[in-house]
């Protein structure tokens, strides 16, 4: 109350210049709304002759005082501009704002500066907060899957916190580190930048699993409720100036700011409940092990071997064990539903003189799986002051802490999970003298990650003549993280285990940029500017682990066993560049922009010169011009065309320069500094570069009812790194080249209608878009034209190829199941039926084995016989939104698809290879629903007999590599599935209380919203989830399912 | 109708205008981009270049194509195959003859001659041929060929390979093909150079507790003889039998009963056992002292593991056994196992000599 009464003291000192000019002038009352919602509107700017003369109270109200015959204009950036003119007599109006969706008046930021969407001639949607705010979610990313035309964002993970991979306009960087089920693409996400300050988060991934840090990924540091509007600026045009991080394009979030002279205090909560989604169906207790017992006794041709085997197994025979029969269902152990919450409190006040605003928000979401979860603290504080025109500063504080809890996975993945409830459930449940250690990891073992993050900002601008600016923005962004896990001794072999990692990054930015615009007579206008911007980062990773510590109390850290530590890594790296932009505009019709970028890298090798990427980008905004005039129906339409070239430092310093390690060996006992031999020098490394060429459409139709936006494009992505293996006769094993290259092109449309009329009752706007991607990869290592990579650790291959799609599987074909063995073919010379097998270990087909396609015709089926074929990135993504208001009620429906996207059902070939060792006591599937060869069933049969056990090998991975014959290997064109889905990302129904009701209680604004998330996906795919799977299109079944979210918030403004 | 000409007009335009550029876009990006093709990986290469397989048996020599990083499938033809020494084209080679090819898969469990037979059938083949896409060679046996074609120590062949896909063509050149004589039998007691027998017996090692009638110590002096015959039972087929006779120090036969044990009925894979009394014995089977069966060859029928061979399959094995009681009462079983094959059909019979001692097949 002391605040309040204190502003108004404030209020009224501001106010008493006023009385003091005003003279012959009436006082006018009202209120503004919102046209559509009716909710009142704060911080609306009031003009009169070009000056401002009052702001909306955060109840919509106004009081001014003005010339009876002013021309009274209402301005604010979401709406479009209300004239008024007052009635002779007239002192209380009600204003109906109309909220801005015609997409020519989006104020658009590209290359640091600000412009209307008319002006700008690269590629960007721009996306507002009333579009991602009623669904909880701990990354705000997620919530923009299915929103922009050629955003493809591929949640693998349903872990809280996880980020899944972006991808905007296809893939950019075929390379990837793993393979197989374990693969992950070097990420190449978009730059993040946050109220003009870049996060970067494609680099320090390589410790934590491909989200930064130890397992949180910056982007789920920001807060989902401060954030006013993202924007994606998609081609180089665009993108250009941002420099070598934004050659993947850029992602600008702009937070909230104060705009109204009365504060304004914000409270959301989002309480919601995640559940386990439909887990597996198992087989347990007796069932189980009478199917163990008849699959021994049927399939092993050996009966005293089967005897033995079985005897040998207790769970299946000691029928006096107290826990004989016993049926654990160990999915039930480890996943439950959460009950979660979010709060968030906002501060804001303010004009354009000075305006404030504070952000403070809590977010926690237990994961479905135990011991698994993530918890977001942060504070965020804006701040503006303009005393004169001329001169601005503006200063941001972010704060964030980030906790995140991965039970025995990496984060992403959950192997231990996995393990655990890839366990029979003739096993009794967890406890210490359990068989199953993995299980009472993912319950004991203390875990806890951290990601804390400050981003400050300071930016100062100065009008020196009129037109010309001048502005300077530093910040500095610091990032920590840590992880300690604790393994207590009972759980890794009587040896207690510590282990303690920490991260520092500290990143230093400065930008000096000059600006001048000027409009010239005959519609002549120009905007110059020119920056130069200097970056350094430091990063640094240490690591500890200490085995066999003193005991189980005490972690360290004398006494261990076995102790390692060290860094793992120390880098700096740092940027300098200077940029130059230049456009033109003649009567907004013509629009010319080109810009140049010439920056350098201290991770590039010292051959390289500067790089220099120009862009060069036209408009043409045909409406404008006479012969459309007439046209009434045509609201706006515009030509565009962009070119651009951006390079992206890649590798690091030590691609470049080597590396030398101290100690690793020793002479004459003692340590010596030796050369690194495990990566040449590469001093020739180069940056690798994009470039782009765009063309979009955009229409306006029937006042705003139609709108398109159509674009065209070409990317092309040259020098990417590449880490060549050398040939044994090198002194070093690897080395780092720019010699991958691959071509994208696309077509992205965006459709926007309102579907009913302006005068209807309700508001409805639908929004469809979808992007269709072709992905060519044009250059490999070595100009070859083709290169099989195997993983080692799977045995799983994928296949480059100049001219194909990047991402090819390498696999059998399978054509059906062997009826008998007659059916299958013989080697004329040799008289021997086809066969595969490891050498000595032949397996000769029989009835009931998988067909696979002797592609080269020698009755042998191995390597040789790999066909390729498939694509793990989709063809088309996109999606479809609507948006409807009625009254105070409003229904927000999200969706999201994918068509043509292949994907390797592991998770179903995991099911069937369970039944290669009945006596081995893990999980066991039931395998009914799939049509497989029995005796009985012979004909027309898709899956191979599972239940031939002696003759199948282990699925593991040199078993693949070496050509053992295992009917349920994953890499076989039985188990590729086409992942195209469609899905209900959310439906969010709110509801605004009627602000005569809420008023006595202080409120101004109150809404209430129920929201489903994840609600349904409707797919062909018979795996899990056509999302949860790997980029590389691997359906793993130990990934994170994604939960089902139901919430209910409550949004309050007072 | 003036604003609709116009609207349409309009409407063509924009059409048109965006048409226009969507397909010069997309078709100069098509331009841009490489098509996908196959690849001929010009590292690829046989990593053998030498081929010496036997003459008169099919043998597949699998092929030593290192791909590289080729595109698979590619095809593989044989080029210009010419005598070494003169150059002249080697039609004895490239012309077709007939030969037996497996249209089944032998399994061991055939009941009757009639049975395997029905799943071979002859076909016309070239003598040394490529597998069209697996690039294996196939050396096919046909009688006799050892008369017509070159073998070691002549120079014998070279050819020239072409190997083809979408991606290109390669050819590797003077590969070369230098047969070697044909062995009949093995154990061989043959030079692969001459083709000639170097000693008339061949040995036989694998001998468990066959003790010697004379020194009550083990054998393991026994020379076997392969030789063909005439069969005299007009029965058999000429060319499809295979006979067994088992000889003492004095090269007088042994009765096959004192073989007491022996499974004559599965010792190989043969049909319908005639046994005979030698010349010197009566007739009684229990006298006789051979014994000849209706078989397929060659033998083994093909490298595959069946009740009848080897545990690798690439040889027959016949067990001859005897059961007695020995010194001190013990039970003493003797086995007298002999691998073998024989590769060239005819009328075969195996003699075993027990040179220095005969078993002692009575009790103690």
């Amino acid at each position: 109350m002391k605040v309040k009464n204190m502003l108004k003291i404030v209020a009224l000192l501001l106010i008493i210049p006023c009385f003091l000019i005003a003279q012959n002038k009436i006082t006018v009352t009202g209120i503004v709304k919102n046209g559509e919602t009716q909710e009142p509107v704060a911080g609306v700017s009031i003009y009169a002759n070009k000056k401002v003369i009052g702001v909306t109270a955060n109840d919509g109200t106004f009081s001014i005082k003005v010339n009876e015959d002013a021309a009274i204009t209402f301005t604010d950036v979401r709406y479009s501009n209300f004239n008024l003119k007052l009635k002779p007599g007239q002192t209380t109006v009600q204003v109906l704002m109309k909220v801005r969706d015609d997409k020519m008046n989006e104020v658009v930021v590209t290359g640091y500066a600000k412009k209307a969407r008319e002006l700008t001639t690269g590629s960007t949607v721009v996306i507002t907060a009333k579009d991602i705010r009623d669904v909880p979610s701990a990354n705000v990313m997620d919530l923009l899957q299915g929103k922009v035309a050629g955003l493809n964002i591929n949640t693998s993970s349903g872990a809280p916190g996880s980020t899944g991979s972006i991808y905007l306009r296809g893939l950019s960087n075929p390379s990837f580190s793993g393979a197989g089920a374990d693969a992950a693409l070097t990420p190449t996400s978009p730059l993040f930048v946050v109220d003009g300050v870049p996060i970067d988060v494609n680099s320090t991934y390589e410790y934590g699993f491909n989200s930064g840090g130890p397992g949180i990924n910056p982007v789920s540091l920001i807060p989902q409720e401060d954030i006013e509007q993202i924007e994606i600026l998609k081609d180089a045009q665009a993108t250009t100036l941002y420099g070598s991080r934004g050659a993947y394009g850029v992602i600008l979030i702009t937070t909230k700011r104060g705009k109204s002279k009365v504060p304004i205090v914000n409270f959301r909560t989002n309480q919601f409940l995640s559940t386990v989604p439909n887990l597996r169906k198992v087989i347990g207790g007796k069932d189980e092990r009478m199917m163990r017992l008849s699959e021994i006794l049927q399939f092993d041709p050996n009966f005293q071997h089967a005897l033995t085997t079985i005897d040998q197994t207790p769970a299946l025979t000691d029928s006096l064990n107290a826990y004989y029969n016993n049926s654990t269902n160990w999915q039930d152990v480890f996943y439950k539903s959460t009950w979660n919450q979010t709060y968030n409190v906002g501060v804001s006040g303010g004009d354009q003189a000075f305006n404030y605003k504070t952000n403070i928000g809590y977010f926690n979401q237990k994961g479905i799986i135990k011991n698994t979860g993530f918890s977001r603290y942060n504070v965020d504080m804006n701040m503006q002051y303009q005393p004169i025109e001329k001169f601005k500063l503006s200063t941001t504080i972010s704060a964030a802490m980030g906790e995140n809890k991965k039970g025995s996975g990496n984060g992403i993945m959950q192997t231990g999970v996995a393990e655990s409830v890839n366990t029979s459930s003739l096993l009794p449940a967890p406890g210490a003298f359990g068989a199953n250690s993995a299980d009472l990891a993912q319950l004991a073992v203390i875990d806890n990650n951290k990601a804390a993050q400050l981003n400050t900002n300071f930016e100062m601008q100065y009008e020196f003549v009129r037109g010309l600016r001048a502005t300077n923005t530093f910040s500095y962004n610091y990032m920590s993280g840590t992880e300690n896990t604790f393994t207590p001794a009972i759980m890794n072999g009587n040896m207690s285990k510590s282990y303690a990692y920490n991260d520092l990054t500290g990143t230093l930015y400065n930008r000096f940029m000059l600006n001048y615009a000027k409009t010239f007579e005959r519609g002549h206008s120009i905007n110059l500017y020119g920056f130069s911007e200097i970056s350094s980062k430091k990063y640094k990773v240490d690591a500890i682990q200490q085995t066999g510590t003193p005991s189980d109390g005490i972690s360290g850290p004398l006494g261990a066993a076995t102790s390692l530590g060290g860094t793992l890594s120390n880098t700096e790296t740092r940027d300098v560049s200077y940029a130059g932009n230049v456009s033109y505009d003649y009567n907004k019709k013509y629009v010319l922009n080109a810009g140049a970028m010439w920056s350098k890298s201290s991770i590039s090798g010292p051959n390289m010169p500067w790089a220099f990427n120009p862009t060069v980008g036209l408009r043409w905004n045909f409406s404008k011009e006479k012969l459309f005039e007439h046209l009434t129906f045509l609201d706006y339409g515009s030509f565009r065309l962009g070119w651009g070239k951006s390079s992206i430092p890649v590798g690091t310093i030590y691609d470049t320069y080597g590396k030398y390690l101290n100690g690793t060996t020793t002479y004459n006992s003692s340590p010596i500094i030796n050369i690194d031999w495990s990566s040449a020098p590469n001093v020739n490394l180069i940056p690798a570069t994009k470039t782009d060429l765009n063309f979009g459409t955009e229409l306006g139709l029937f006042k705003q009812r139609l709108q398109f936006v159509f674009e065209a494009y070409y990317k092309q992505n040259d020098n990417n790194l590449y880490v060549k293996n050398l040939s044994s006769m090198n002194a070093f094993s690897q080395v780092s080249t720019n010699e991958l290259g691959l071509v994208n092109y696309g077509y992205e449309l965006t459709v926007t209608a309102k579907p009913l009329s302006a005068s209807s009752k309700v508001s409805w706007t639908v929004t469809a878009n979808a992007a269709l991607d072709h992905e060519v990869l044009t250059r490999l290592p070595g100009e070859a034209k083709q290169m099989v990579v195997v993983d080692p650790n799977t045995g799983l291959g994928t296949m480059y190829r100049v001219g194909r799609n990047s991402l090819s599987n390498v696999m059998y074909n399978t054509k059906g199941v062997y009826a008998s063995t007659g059916d299958v073919p013989v080697d004329p010379a040799t008289g021997l039926r086809m066969h595969t097998g490891a050498p000595g270990n032949t397996i000769y087909f029989q009835e009931g084995d998988a067909r696979w396609t002797d592609v080269n015709g020698d009755y042998v089926i191995n390597q040789n016989d790999y066909i390729v074929c498939g694509n793990a990135m989709p063809l088309v993504v996109g999606g479809f939104s609507s948006y409807t208001n009625y009254k105070n009620f409003t229904l927000n429906v999200s969706t999201s698809f994918k068509y043509k996207r292949d994907i390797i059902n592991a998770a179903a070939a995991q099911a069937f290879q369970r039944f290669y060792n009945p006596a081995a006591l893990n999980q066991m599937l039931p395998i009914d629903q799939f049509n497989y060869w029995a005796p009985s069933n012979t004909k027309g049969v898709v899956y191979p007999n599972p239940y031939d056990f002696t003759r199948t090998g282990d699925y593991k991975a040199t078993s693949i590599g070496n050509g053992t014959y295992l009917p349920f290997r994953a890499d076989q064109t039985l188990f590729m599935e086409d992942g195209s889905y469609f899905k209900i990302n959310s439906i969010a129904f709110s509801y605004n209380f009627n602000r005569n009701k809420t008023k006595k209680y202080g409120i101004t604004s109150a809404r209430l919203t129920f929201t489903m998330n994840n609600v349904y996906t409707f797919t062909k795919y018979t795996g899990p989830n056509p999302e949860n799977v790997t980029d590389m299109g691997y359906d793993r079944s130990d990934g994170y399912p994604q939960s089902k979210n139901y919430s209910l918030g409550l949004d309050l403004q007072f | 109708m003036n604003k609709l000409s116009q609207l349409s007009f309009v409407q063509a335009f924009n059409t048109i205008l965006t048409l226009a550029m969507i397909v010069m876009l997309s078709g100069c990006a098509k331009d841009y981009v490489p098509k996908e093709q196959e690849v001929m990986d010009p590292e690829a290469d046989y990593l053998t270049k030498t081929f010496s397989p036997l003459l008169e048996r099919t043998t597949l020599i699998p092929a030593s194509f290192n791909y590289g990083n080729t595109s698979t499938p590619v095809t593989f033809s044989i080029l210009n195959i010419r005598n070494a020494g003169t150059g002249e084209p080697a039609s004895e080679l490239t012309d077709k003859f007939p030969v037996k090819i497996w249209s089944q898969s032998y399994t061991g469990k055939e009941q009757s001659l009639a049975e395997i037979e029905a799943k071979r059938t002859t076909e016309y083949h070239s003598l040394f041929e490529v597998r069209d896409h697996a690039g294996d060679f196939v050396f096919w046996g046909y009688p006799n060929s050892s008369t017509l074609v070159q073998s070691n120590p002549q120079p014998g062949y070279l050819f020239d390979v072409k190997v083809t896909n979408k991606g290109g063509t390669r050819y590797f050149r003077d590969m070369k093909l230098i047969p070697n004589k044909p062995i009949p039998y093995t154990p061989s007691n043959f030079d692969h150079t001459s083709g000639m027998q170097l000693t008339p017996y061949t040995t036989i090692g694998g001998l468990l507790n066959v003790k010697g009638a004379k020194t009550r110590g083990y054998i393991s002096n026994v020379q076997v003889s392969f030789h063909k015959i005439i069969p005299k039972d007009s029965k058999i087929q000429s060319g499809t039998s295979l006979t067994f006779r088992f000889f003492d120090t004095l090269y007088n036969p042994i009765k096959l009963t004192k073989f007491n044990t022996t499974k004559w009925a599965t010792l190989i894979h043969g049909f319908n056992p005639v046994w005979k009394a030698d010349s010197t014995s009566g007739p009684a089977k229990i006298d006789s002292a051979i014994i000849t069966y209706q078989v397929a060859y060659p033998i083994p029928l093909i490298t595959y593991p069946t009740a009848y061979t080897t545990s690798d399959g690439t040889q027959a094995l016949a067990m001859f056994t005897y059961s007695r009681i020995g010194f001190g009462g013990l039970k003493e079983d003797a086995v007298i196992s002999f691998p073998f094959s024989i590769y060239e059909s005819g009328d075969w019979e195996v003699d075993f000599w027990f040179k220095d001692d005969v078993p002692q097949f009575e009790n103690n």
